[in-house]
């Protein structure tokens, strides 16, 4: 299975979720979705993983359509804890400079993305 | 001796004036229940109603002064949050995506790029499952989580939209209110209200 396969596979199990969904609930479902090819494919759903967690907007370009963007990394990151995927360490180490540098999120969000790295098995 | 024609044309052009007034009125209140009798058979129907007269109000600046009135201190800005909050928002949820929550904050979902809250403290899960047009098929919310929004304005994150009134869906007729983020919330800022 490639990248793309499993975008179409969380494409079609966020649509047949509610609107009113906190991410936190989307994501424990997706993740359930996906447990079976963090074995199969385990490096097509890095790829697809490392894409989403790759996405940057500093806050002065940031559009309402950039929203949806990251929610992906947060996806992406829950996804990474839920199914242990080590080798996206580096991709969330990353993400942690380039939210001190102001390149994506809020500093606020600097803990909430460091957390996952401590938690990450 | 006197001429009165000037005075009777007057006469009988206020009279005109008064007719076609009068009967402009009961050609409205003719109209009035046949339009909301008409209306009501549309909504009804579950027809793609918005059951709103106005459009949601965006938390925008050219939208401000009609949100004026929803201020609650200085700390926040104008339209941030609906009146009586106290600065605290809701987010209404089930039992088990507690504890995930107060630990990870809420992430937005990654179809809708949004965080659902309401200025709402004081539903009940049943209601907050109708007014906030919650999925029936994920559970009640029994849970109430309280956010500090008057910090969380102060560490840069403020609603994209809100607070609006919830547009109703094919499960749930809203009517509720709700405060939209497009953004993350940490857990600092989230505690357990019921």
């Amino acid at each position: 299975m490639t990248a793309a396969e499993i975008e179409q596979i969380v494409d079609q199990t966020l649509e047949a979720l509610p609107e009113r969904i906190s991410g936190n609930e989307a994501n424990q479902v997706v993740a359930e979705r996906l447990a079976g090819l963090a074995v199969s494919s385990r490096d097509a759903l890095v790829e697809y993983l490392r894409g989403l967690i790759s996405f940057r907007i500093r806050e002065s370009e940031r559009v309402a359509a950039d929203a949806v963007r990251e929610a992906g990394i947060w996806m992406a990151l829950d996804l990474t804890e839920s199914l242990s995927l080590q080798e996206l360490r580096p991709d969330i180490e990353n993400l942690i400079r380039d939210i001190r540098d102001g390149a994506v999120f809020k500093p606020v969000h600097e803990n909430m993305v460091s957390r996952y790295l401590s938690r990450i098995a | 001796m006197t001429d009165f024609r000037p005075l009777r044309r007057m006469l009988v052009l206020l009279l005109s004036l008064l007719w076609a007034t009068t009967g402009s009125f009961a050609v409205v209140n003719l109209q009035s229940p046949l339009i909301c009798g008409v209306s009501m058979g549309y909504d009804a129907a579950e027809s793609p109603n918005s059951g709103y007269d106005n459009a949601p109000l965006e938390a925008r600046d050219d939208y401000q002064s009609a949100l004026a009135d929803t201020r609650v201190s200085d700390d926040l800005v104008p339209g941030f949050i609906a009146a009586n909050t106290g600065g605290k928002i809701y987010h209404y949820t089930g039992e088990a995506n507690v504890a995930g929550i107060l630990e990870k904050g809420l992430v937005p979902g990654r179809a809708s790029g949004k965080v659902w809250t309401t200025p709402n403290g004081s539903l009940t899960p049943t209601q907050a499952q109708i007014e906030l047009a919650l999925s029936p098929n994920r559970g009640l919310p029994g849970a109430m989580l309280e956010i500090d929004a008057a910090a969380l304005q102060r560490a840069g994150i403020k609603p994209s939209l809100g607070p609006v009134r919830v547009q109703p869906t094919s499960n749930a007729p809203g009517g509720g209110l709700e405060t939209i983020f497009d953004q993350a919330i940490p857990p600092e800022f989230i505690r357990r209200a019921r």
